[in-house]
């Protein structure tokens, strides 16, 4: 969708997955979405759920069939799923439950070593190797190499997952709400340390989260999808600053404490957002929209530029300087 | 949780039966040197045993009919007993454990093909297999063996297809395919080592069943020809009346062996098995506090409460000395990580507790009804009529089988003591004041018809039925998209307003509170570490808890990428005889004192605050 500026490690053309929903109907996850993230880069893509942004993450991976586009990574389209696992990793929203209970930290973090050989991990062996990882995210593999997932906490579990997913030098991690299930202390931790771990490792990231305090502070660009279609995305402060889709102001302004400073939702923003299995015609947010017209049930909007990186679509898109007055409050 | 888990011990009956299946092994083994006499020699003609002979010295576990030395008969009969069992069990487990994994991880038409064997196969009537088998091929073991296994394949793959299709499913199994593992890799390294356990745990209570199938086989004298325990029984059922021993001794063995691998499995199982729901409780409760009630009862007043769950991991503070008073048309939140005990302060007032046994100390009332001492159907109608509860999964508070009209009505035809239909007419009312339009469809509707947003109204609907004058708020939005939240919050606070309601709403979101709360209240180790009005608390953080969590959520004026503060550590797991303070060990501020004596509580007009070095006003955030 957007073109940045140093070439894209990953670019996701127009990709439609969806699911069978029984009487032999299916339903779209992710209708049509394209974007690219650059060497580097970290890409936040937030959105309600239902609106396929973990599908799209998983998709991005081969971990669901997608029905239509393709993912390239590099530029070429690896059509062995393997060997692009190789090159990305994923981290799920729940750590504790995606490390195997019967395994031990040290066995786990060497999965990757054992699947694609030690070599992939670097120089030294695979207990060396481990120890450089476990090190790299901030656990004593002296106290932990030994422990089962049971053993730890959230957020070490997390640690764990990120040492796992880092001993075979992936280049690119899509994280999956990887804050979530962590405590607002233990957030903190994390959110830290995957942005030291992106430098040490030079990695590009997904982030995909509900939260758009985390999004704003962890990302480059961000996406906003709602019901299986891409809203809006833009360099991460122009996005805050001038968000142009009524739906991206309505989910900033539905943020506890307004940090943002939009007016209260209620006046953006109503009712709850329609089935998948049945999308509103034209464009989807045109059930909760207030600005929607009959243009916007007869036509979906193509997603039009209005600023460097900056594209939205809408039909009616928001003026930037609309109610962002009552900002400082 | 860190450390050692008490509650996944082998326990020591399990260990018992384990002992008593090595001792049947071990005699087995040594039969042939053993001192033991010729089992098919009959004492009658040698004249070592007598007719029917009672135990005693000579033969220890008496005589048979013949003379017979029952001891050496009943351990002549170990050895087919295990050779039986451990066959058809491995046999059984292994083809089993195949067809089931194969099934439940392929899917697909395999996946088809063998619910459909398993279905027919439990179906089928095996006695009358092993009638009809025994006649074509006689009394042979094979063919008891074969039989038996046969009829063993279907609930071990049954047993094994489940576990396969849960742990599949499961995060780690997922992450191992994103990882690039190969399906081989998976279910060797990812599924089989945590399906060991629950099928070997299932192996041993197939082996029990394996031996007293055998042994009902030979009572109907349908089983093989070599000496075995049922025939023992079988042949001395008819002596029962004069000579007992001849049919009790073999029964007793069996008795103790069969009992002894249902105990191994039943450790095995418990070695790995979730902990199981608690459905009776023991609550004790100590004496009252010798505080006096004020004058007019509010409608919650907390003092000096105490709740320690006796866990297998040893004794929970999960609330520790904790005093709140809500009054009518007030909102207090309770903020904290998970484990500060924030719900289980709501939990203390309701009585409700995850583990079955609870130590309650201080005293709660509700509507001056004091619910940890008072008589038992005062305390019921109080909290089931005076007080709401919303809970944070509105899919589990809600029965999914029953329509919706039923949930909502049953609190008022039980507690409120309305007719049906003027029950159904005010939860129209209520459907549309909690803002769900088209009532009439809605009431017809279950559960799983109606969207997270619309099932949390409803559970609203349900709390607000008999006009509670206090509702209990846990998490109410934690599980909702946030325009939902905004708009569940918005409902909330108007419908507080409306009743003039008492409220108290838990969270782990701060920010929220202040939407909401008039009144907050920090919860950290099981203790309320501050209290302030919610403007006062935002803008005055006192205890250095409330001001490291404030400070550790991304701040929306600094640009994007810039570090968060961070608590170091994680939060503690409060125990009774903790001393200082909890917060000491992550705390920025602490000293030797604080790690020594419990922090005393000071109050500041409408602050309180439990902290031996509590935030000046001149000091940054």
């Amino acid at each position: 969708m957007s073109r940045p500026e140093s070439p894209p490690l990953i670019e996701v053309e127009d990709l439609v997955v969806s699911y069978p929903a029984g009487r032999a109907r299916r339903v779209q996850a992710v209708s049509g979405v394209s974007l690219a993230i650059a060497s580097g880069e970290t890409l936040g893509l937030v959105g309600e759920s239902g609106c396929g942004k973990s599908t799209l993450a998983r998709a991005i991976l081969r971990l669901v069939r997608a029905e239509h586009g393709r993912v390239l990574l590099a530029g070429d389209d690896p059509l062995d799923e393997r060997r692009l696992r190789r090159r990305v990793q994923m981290i799920f929203q729940d750590p504790v439950s995606s490390l195997n209970p019967a395994r031990r930290v040290a066995d786990i973090v060497a999965e990757g070593l054992e699947i694609w050989g030690t070599d992939a991990g670097g120089s030294g062996g695979r207990s060396e190797i481990v120890e450089r990882v476990l090190h790299a995210v901030g656990l004593d593999p002296e106290t932990f190499g030994a422990r089962r997932p049971h053993e730890l906490s959230g957020g070490q579990a997390q640690r764990v997952c990120l040492a796992r997913a880092l001993a075979i030098r992936p280049e690119m991690l899509v994280l999956d709400e990887p804050v979530s299930a962590l405590d607002v202390s233990v957030q903190a931790q994390i959110l830290n340390l995957l942005e030291r771990l992106k430098a040490e490792f030079g990695l590009t990231m997904l982030f995909v989260s509900h939260d758009l305090s985390v999004v704003r502070a962890i990302s480059d660009r961000v996406l906003v999808m709602y019901l299986g279609r891409v809203c809006e995305v833009a360099p991460v402060d122009e996005l805050f600053r001038r968000a142009r889709h009524p739906y991206t102001r309505a989910l900033m302004a539905s943020v506890p404490g307004k940090p943002f400073g939009v007016p209260p939702a209620s006046r953006l923003i109503e009712g709850e957002p329609p089935s998948p299995i049945d999308p509103p015609s034209g464009c989807r947010f045109r059930t909760r929209c207030p600005r929607a017209d009959q243009r916007c049930a007869d036509v979906a909007p193509d997603a039009i530029a209005v600023g460097e990186g900056h594209l939205v679509a809408c039909h009616h898109p928001v003026d930037p300087e609309e109610s962002h007055d009552d900002r400082a409050r | 949780m860190p450390g050692s888990d008490r509650s996944r011990r082998f326990p020591w009956l399990a260990w018992a039966g384990a002992a008593w299946i090595a001792l049947l092994v071990i005699t087995a083994l040594l039969a042939p040197v053993l001192p033991l006499r010729d089992p098919s020699a009959k004492g009658i003609r040698t004249g070592e045993v007598g007719r029917f002979e009672s135990p005693g010295w000579n033969a220890w576990f008496g005589g048979a009919r013949q003379g017979e030395d029952q001891l050496a008969r009943v351990v002549a009969g170990i050895r087919p007993a295990l050779v039986l069992g451990l066959v058809v069990t491995l046999l059984g487990a292994l083809l089993g454990g195949v067809l089931g994994v194969a099934a439940g991880y392929l899917r697909g038409r395999l996946d088809r093909l063998a619910v459909g064997f398993i279905d027919a196969a439990l179906a089928f009537p095996v006695l009358v297999l092993v009638i009809a088998a025994r006649a074509a091929f006689g009394a042979s073991l094979v063919v008891i063996i074969a039989i038996f296994t046969a009829a063993s394949i279907a609930p071990y793959a049954r047993l094994v297809r489940g576990a396969t299709l849960t742990l599949a499913e499961r995060d780690f199994v997922v992450a191992a395919r994103a990882m690039g593992a190969t399906r081989r890799r998976i279910l060797w390294r990812e599924l089989a080592p945590n399906l060991a356990l629950p099928l070997f745990s299932f192996a041993c209570l197939g082996f029990a069943v394996v031996i007293l199938t055998e042994g009902g086989l030979s009572f109907l004298g349908l089983s093989v020809h070599e000496l075995t325990w049922g025939q023992l029984i079988a042949e001395g059922a008819g002596e029962i009346r004069h000579h007992p021993h001849v049919a009790l001794i073999p029964a007793t063995v069996m008795f103790l062996t069969v009992m002894a691998f249902n105990l191994v499995g039943d450790g095995l199982g418990q070695l790995g098995g979730r902990r199981r729901p608690v459905t009776v409780q023991r609550q004790r409760t100590g004496p009252p506090s010798p505080d006096a009630p004020g004058p007019l009862p509010a409608p919650l007043s907390i003092r000096n409460l105490s709740t320690v769950l006796h866990t297998a991991t040893g004794d929970v503070m999960a609330v520790d000395d904790v005093s709140l008073e809500v009054a009518a048309a007030e909102v207090v939140g309770l903020v904290g990580e998970s484990g500060s005990g924030k719900t289980m302060i709501l939990r203390s007032i309701v009585g409700a507790f995850p583990v079955a046994d609870v130590s309650r100390n201080g005293s709660v009332e509700v509507d001056g009804v004091d619910v940890l001492r008072g008589r038992a159907e005062d305390v019921q109608r109080t909290l089931g009529t005076a007080v709401g509860m919303i809970s944070q999964n509105p899919l589990t508070a809600l029965n999914p089988v029953r329509r919706i009209e039923h949930q909502l009505t049953e609190p008022m035809t039980v507690h409120g003591g309305l007719t049906r239909a003027a029950a159904r007419r005010r939860a129209l009312e209520l459907l549309d004041q909690v803002g769900l339009t088209d009532g009439a469809r809605r009431l017809r509707s279950y559960p799983h018809e109606l969207s997270g947003g619309m099932r949390q109204r409803v559970t609203i609907a349900v709390a607000l039925a008999n006009h509670p004058s206090l509702l209990l708020a846990d998490e109410p939005t934690t599980a909702l998209d946030v325009t939902i939240q905004e708009q569940i919050v918005t409902l909330l606070a108007r419908l507080q307003d409306e009743r003039t309601m008492a409220m108290v709403f838990v969270t782990h979101d701060l920010a929220l509170l202040g939407e909401i709360a008039d009144t907050i209240c920090v919860v950290y180790g099981g203790q309320i570490v501050e209290r302030a009005p919610a403007a006062e608390l935002f803008r005055h953080p006192r205890h250095r808890y409330t001001v490291a969590l404030l400070a550790s959520r991304p701040d929306p004026a600094a640009p994007s990428h810039t570090p968060l503060a961070v608590i170091p550590g994680h939060p503690p797991v409060p125990r009774p005889d903790d001393r200082g303070c909890r917060f000491a060990p992550r705390c920025p501020a602490a000293t030797a004192q604080c790690r020594e004596e419990r922090p005393p509580e000071v109050v500041d007009g409408t602050h309180h605050v439990r902290c031996w070095h509590p935030r000046g006003d001149d000091e940054p955030a």
